[in-house]
């Protein structure tokens, strides 16, 4: 694959003696979705946040856009932090439970990168942050806070939030799994629009038809390991391992 | 026997005069403490290891001695080593540096109650971990800790009092001195008692104000 926007080699982590990571390999093409399955503590949370280094790898490389995360050539903490610092704003994540600022309206929440981070004028800031709330389908929630929104207008906010960076990749940890099941599909079309637009995406999802549909590349984890990558034809039609079928007929006959 | 207020209440601009005075001390001294206790509380939870050794040090010594003794110190002990601090400004220093210990250990709970996915969130859309704190961190820590922070300037305001034992005149220095000329003990202390407790209770509910305010400012209740 030539020039990959997310490369993952030899990517291990340890919490202690626990390891919860093992021999991670991906790549991640440019304008992709990635949709990464698995059980519940295969490791699918502490692989995307060692995408940002919200988790450091114990050991491994990142790259974003051929840029590593880390690199040998800074010293000081603070020269690795800058580093750190300008490509998490390259990336975008939404969390499982939403973390929006809850003391921030929703434009203010969506605001706040473009302000800290891009320095960007208060009103510059607000068109672009009322701009991209349009586009979720929030126009009219601008000034609400969180505590005002439904759980799927909170995680479009979120989705906003990180949008508004106009991040290389976004990075999706179960974005729908903390919500009703009638608000599902409001953040699921969002974030099939975003693919269908060219997005890269890397997506952590208990929905199988959501990353049938829109995956052009479905991983499953299992143990810290990737087990398998495909394809979703592939991985949902014929998958070769036994880990892969056991996982899948649990959650595909449910 | 009966109670006598008449020769009190005729000494009455000394009783305003003190009220001042510990109000003022209570300020000042709240002002430099909520300073000293923010930034030893982000010391405490630096990655720099020395900065955290130091911070508890000084959070452990300060809660771990008498204020009298803080006191004492600050006025008596400092000019042995060429340091002669007026009566006012020993009482401000030691005060808030007593007051800063306290607090320092209250902010930092109030910065670690809060979910770790503010950090999260504030990080990964890259923001610098000063940036976070200042912007996302402690505007709700801030107003977490407003019940606890307002109990520590209950305490300062009583804590004024200790300032007598170096001449300062807030209340209960003039209480005694105008206990001295009218030999009326039990109404003087009362008065000032009094006193204590219409200031605190005011620094109770003015807390209570702005806890709403703030929660309301920020949207309503949030966890
Ligand atoms: N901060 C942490 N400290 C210790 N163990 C952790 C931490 N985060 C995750 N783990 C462990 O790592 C394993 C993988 O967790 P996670 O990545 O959240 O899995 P998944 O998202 O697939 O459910 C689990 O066993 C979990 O307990
Ligand atoms: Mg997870």
């Amino acid at each position: 694959m030539a020039d990959p926007m997310v490369r993952i080699e030899g990517l291990g982590k340890h919490f202690g003696t626990h390891e919860v990571l093992r021999g991670i390999d991906l790549d991640v093409e440019k304008g992709s979705t990635v949709a990464i399955i698995g059980p519940s503590g295969s490791g699918k949370s502490t692989l995307l946040r060692c995408i940002n280094h919200l988790e450091v790898p114990t050991v491994g490389t990142v790259e974003i856009d051929g840029q590593p995360l880390t690199s040998s050539a800074d010293r000081t903490r603070w020269q690795r932090e800058r580093r750190l610092n300008v490509l998490r704003s390259q990336v975008g994540m939404v969390f499982q439970r939403f973390n929006l600022f809850p003391h921030r309206s929703a434009v203010q929440n969506v605001m706040e990168g473009l302000i800290s981070v891009r320095h960007l004028r208060p009103d510059e800031a607000r068109e672009q942050a009322k701009a991209m709330l349009e586009r979720v389908g929030l126009g009219n929630k601008l000034d609400s806070y969180p505590s005002q929104l439904s759980g799927g207008q909170q995680q479009r906010v979120a989705i906003a939030r990180a949008l508004v960076m106009q991040p290389k990749v976004m990075l999706f940890d179960e974005a729908t799994s903390a919500l009703d099941p009638e608000l599902v599909e409001d953040v699921l079309m969002v974030m099939r629009d975003l693919a269908s637009q060219g997005l890269t995406m890397i997506v952590v999802t208990h929905e199988m038809g959501f990353a049938r549909d829109v995956a052009k590349s479905v991983v499953f984890m299992d143990g810290g390991v990737i087990v398998e990558q495909g394809p979703p034809d592939s991985i949902f039609v014929a998958p070769t391992h036994e880990r892969t079928k056991m996982f899948l007929k649990k959650v595909l006959h449910r | 026997m009966g109670l006598d207020f008449s020769a009190i209440l005729s000494r009455w601009p000394e009783f305003w005069n003190g009220t001042q005075a510990t109000v003022f001390y209570s300020i000042t001294s709240l002002s430099l403490a909520v300073t000293i206790g923010l930034l030893v509380a982000l010391a405490r939870l630096s990655f720099i290891p020395p900065l955290r050794w130091l911070a508890r040090l000084y959070i452990d010594f300060v809660r771990g001695t008498p204020a009298l003794v803080q006191i004492f110190f600050v006025y008596f002990g400092l000019p042995s080593v060429g340091i002669n601090l007026s009566a006012p400004v020993a009482a401000v220093i030691a005060l808030a540096i007593n007051s800063g210990g306290y607090l320092a250990e209250i902010f930092r709970g109030g910065i670690v109650s809060i979910d770790r996915g503010q950090t999260e969130a504030a990080r990964s859309v890259g923001m610098s971990h000063w940036s976070a704190m200042r912007r996302i961190i402690l505007p709700q820590a801030g107003l977490r800790v407003i019940p606890a922070a307002a109990g520590e300037f209950t305490n300062l305001v009583k804590g004024t009092s200790l300032l007598s034992t170096i001449s300062v005149m807030e209340l209960t220095r003039v209480a005694q001195v105008v206990v001295g000329v009218t030999f009326k003990p039990i109404e003087a202390y009362i008065a000032i008692a009094v006193i204590y407790f219409v200031l605190n209770a005011a620094i109770a509910q003015g807390a209570l104000w702005l806890e709403s305010y703030l929660t309301n400012k920020q949207g309503g209740a949030h966890g």
